[in-house]
């Protein structure tokens, strides 16, 4: 769905401040009683809200960009998305009420996620899911799933196993075996790290396996972490884990969960850390959405003074001192651009260079088209070509043209070495320590859900009937309602009362 | 078998396309010798087959020389000779510098020579003698591939055909085999969307096998096949 573009100057008024403009319409929930309703998207005070009218419970508000200026200027790289090779549901009711994925979906699914449990060793107040602690998922029904994926999406870049907390899965290290198929490229597991900062066995074999840790991660100190995590040392876990995959190198991404005031302080931190370890490949902020637990007792919730996609690019400007700054930064054009942002940075001897800095444009979108993660494909190889005669004609008039040119010949040399053949799986994993990536993934909740951002969603829940779910739509209006979750207590609580 | 009691030089052998052919030459009869410069395990993997290792290098002059001479003196003489030692570097022009080409044309066309004047004296003394050069379908075709690989490949085609006009009064065959992609080498450093675009244009829709292309080097250095010399043969598949 391509939306309206609004000319800046018409948000420039000297009124600005006070006067919303309208931008769109839109369409929401009410965060009270959650029923669908119209919405829209007003501008105010270079920030964009989204507005709604519920007939019940009235009007309401919710902070949906930081800024303006981005939320403009990413609408100009929407692009088409490629839609799934097969639907799951039929269209009936409308999005999302028919979700599976249903012939309404923009999108296909870049990164499958398979909860494989809902237990968990902690309790965090942020926590967007409301772990009951009562389902391990069988290996049968795994096996399913990952036949599932590949029949429909033929090829797979990364599948997720996620939870609760799947490293406590008594099957997890033989689930992780099981997913490495010919079809997939790579499979991730999403962890607090409790179990790899304590058992030193567990993360060599993950090593082993060649499985890919995205590590929670969402503050370098204790008093935000317990802030976020709950009560105990977290701070010392976090290293200990981090010392450990560093041991293995176990490629690793850090998940940074930003929530306003508590740690929008420490995404300097994380960056650093990203640049400062080798075996750190990129870094998730993910600005806190209110669901589930977070959503009944993360707070006080004001959603119009949360954080954004772009407050977390102002943050890395400017904690990072001007190191990153703005213009690094895109939405990921085939996702919504309200659900994505991100930059690629090159490797060199001297430091990190952002994508955009050398890359022209056309050539950067076409290599983050429809996917958040580099792969050496035509468009790849072709981008790069285009950039490395670019550098070479500029007589130096880029900067930092010579260290870039080195880099990537180095790049080269160590992809296609003269004396030996690699494999592609070696080769990628070269790529992967010459480029490292940050990305700013933000959910969504009931204050911010809109029905064509969900209709864009390409991060899904894989579900053992076959179901793909798109993930903020399966956290609102599908998880407690989801028999293998629901159990003894019956349906599960959302924000702190039955539906 | 086709060269039975043969007397075989192969230069870099301890992998791909000349472990190939020095396995190959020695089931159909013939002593191998061969050289490699850094892949121990390689070379130790093709002495196996019963095949003679050197550690030499193609450009070092005087090393290949005492091993011509060593060659000569316990097999009597070589009879035939297969340069095949060579390399590649996937560069784009704007990131070859000139020490990059300066490498893939000493090993690839300056080794060739080198070995080549090596072995040469003992072929005219005894007026007898086959040279295999191994070239590229990238010395032939325009292909997308490093220019230095595809001027180096283009170099031997020509330096074949001038030898083979030079020496044949002296009864010494000349030729040039140049396989398309092949599954060990090049082919298999290839993105794969340069893969697929070459085998949707190959008739026969896949790479070739060591085994295949060896097989045939083996007849092209045989008796069988002795009124060819200063061609270059192109074993592609049907690009």
């Amino acid at each position: 769905m391509q939306l309206p573009i609004v000319d800046p100057k018409f948000i420039e008024t000297s009124d600005a401040k006070t006067r919303g403009v309208f931008h769109s319409f839109s369409k929401g929930i009410c965060p009270t009683c959650r029923i669908l309703v119209d919405g829209v998207r007003l501008i105010r005070d270079g920030k964009v809200y989204l507005r709604k009218q519920c007939p019940r419970d009235g009007q309401t508000e919710a902070l949906i960009s930081g800024d303006a200026d981005w939320f403009l200027k990413s609408l100009t790289y929407i692009t088409n998305g490629s839609r799934p090779h097969v639907f799951s549901t039929k269209t009936s009711e409308g999005c999302p009420a028919d979700c599976g994925l249903c012939p309404d979906h923009e999108q296909h699914s870049c990164l499958p996620i398979i909860e494989i449990t809902n237990h968990c060793n902690l309790e965090c107040p942020i926590c967007i899911v409301q772990n009951k602690n009562n389902y391990m998922m069988s290996r049968e029904a795994f096996v399913g799933i990952i036949d599932g994926l590949v029949a429909k999406e033929g090829g797979l870049d990364t599948v997720n196993l996620s939870g609760g907390e799947p490293t406590i899965h008594p099957e997890f290290l033989e689930f992780c075996e099981l997913a490495k198929r010919p079809e997939i490229a790579r499979v991730s597991v999403s962890t607090n790290g409790l179990k790899i900062a304590t058992d030193i066995d567990f993360c060599k074999a993950l090593a082993d396996q060649h499985v890919y840790v995205n590590l929670q991660l969402d503050a370098m100190r204790n008093p935000a972490l317990r802030v976020l995590r709950g009560g105990g040392d977290h701070q010392a876990v976090k290293e200990r884990a981090l010392e450990n995959l560093e041991k293995f190198k176990v490629p690793t991404t850090i998940i940074s969960t930003v929530a306003k005031g508590v740690n929008d302080d420490q995404i300097g931190d994380c960056i650093k850390l990203l640049f400062e370890r080798d075996f750190i490949l990129s870094l998730l902020f993910q600005p806190a959405a209110y669901t589930g637990y977070g959503g009944a007792h993360f707070g006080p919730h004001d959603p119009l003074n949360v954080i954004t996609i772009p407050d977390v690019v102002r943050g890395a400007e400017e904690q990072t001192n001007g190191q990153l700054k703005k213009s690094d930064f895109l939405p990921l054009p085939c996702s919504h651009p309200g659900c994505f942002g991100l930059t690629y940075l090159l490797k060199t001897d001297e430091g990190y260079i952002p994508f955009p800095r050398f890359i022209e444009l056309e050539h950067y979108l076409k290599i983050i088209s429809n996917r958040g993660t580099i792969r050496p494909d035509e468009n790849f190889e072709n981008s790069i070509k285009a950039t490395i005669d670019q550098l070479w004609t500029s007589a130096g008039q880029i900067p930092d043209s010579a260290r870039i040119l080195g880099t990537l010949k180095k790049a080269l040399r160590l992809m296609y070495p003269a004396d030996r053949v690699l494999e592609l799986e070696q080769r990628l994993r070269i790529g992967e320590g010459l480029v490292k990536t940050i990305f700013i993934h933000a959910f969504m909740d009931e204050h911010t859900f809109e029905v064509d951002r969900i209709k864009k969603c390409c991060t899904h829940y894989a579900m053992p009937d076959g179901r793909l779910m798109p993930g903020c739509a399966y956290n609102m209006f599908y998880r407690h309602k989801d028999p293998r979750f629901a159990g003894d207590m019956g349906q599960a609580v959302i924000w702190g009362r039955k539906e | 078998m086709i060269l039975k009691d043969k007397r075989v030089l192969v230069t870099g052998a301890s992998r791909g396309l000349g472990a190939a052919m020095a396995r190959v030459f020695t089931s159909e009869g013939a002593r191998v010798a061969f050289t490699y410069t850094r892949d121990e395990e390689g070379a130790r993997e093709t002495e196996k087959t019963g095949a003679r290792a050197f550690m030499c290098s193609v450009l070092d002059v005087p090393a290949t020389d005492a091993m011509v001479r060593e060659l000569e003196s316990s097999w009597g003489a070589i009879d035939i000779l297969v340069n095949n030692a060579g390399l590649s570097q996937n560069l784009p022009v704007a990131l070859m510098e000139e020490e990059d080409w300066d490498r893939v044309m000493d090993v690839n066309v300056k080794g060739t020579f080198l070995t080549t004047r090596a072995v040469l004296p003992g072929m005219v003394r005894r007026k007898a003698g086959t040279i295999l050069n191994i070239g590229s379908l990238a010395g032939v075709r325009m292909l997308e591939a490093p220019v230095h690989y595809c001027a180096s490949k283009a170099a031997i085609k020509g330096l074949t055909e001038a030898l083979a006009k030079e020496v044949a009064r002296h009864g010494i065959r000349v030729v040039c085999l140049a396989p398309g992609l092949l599954e060990d080498g090049v082919g298999r450093n290839l993105p794969e969307h340069r893969l697929k675009d070459y085998l949707k244009h190959c008739a026969l829709g896949r790479v070739g096998t060591l085994e295949e292309v060896a097989a045939f080097a083996a007849f092209l250095v045989s008796d069988a096949n002795s009124y060819m010399t200063g061609e270059t043969v192109v074993m592609d598949g049907g690009v």
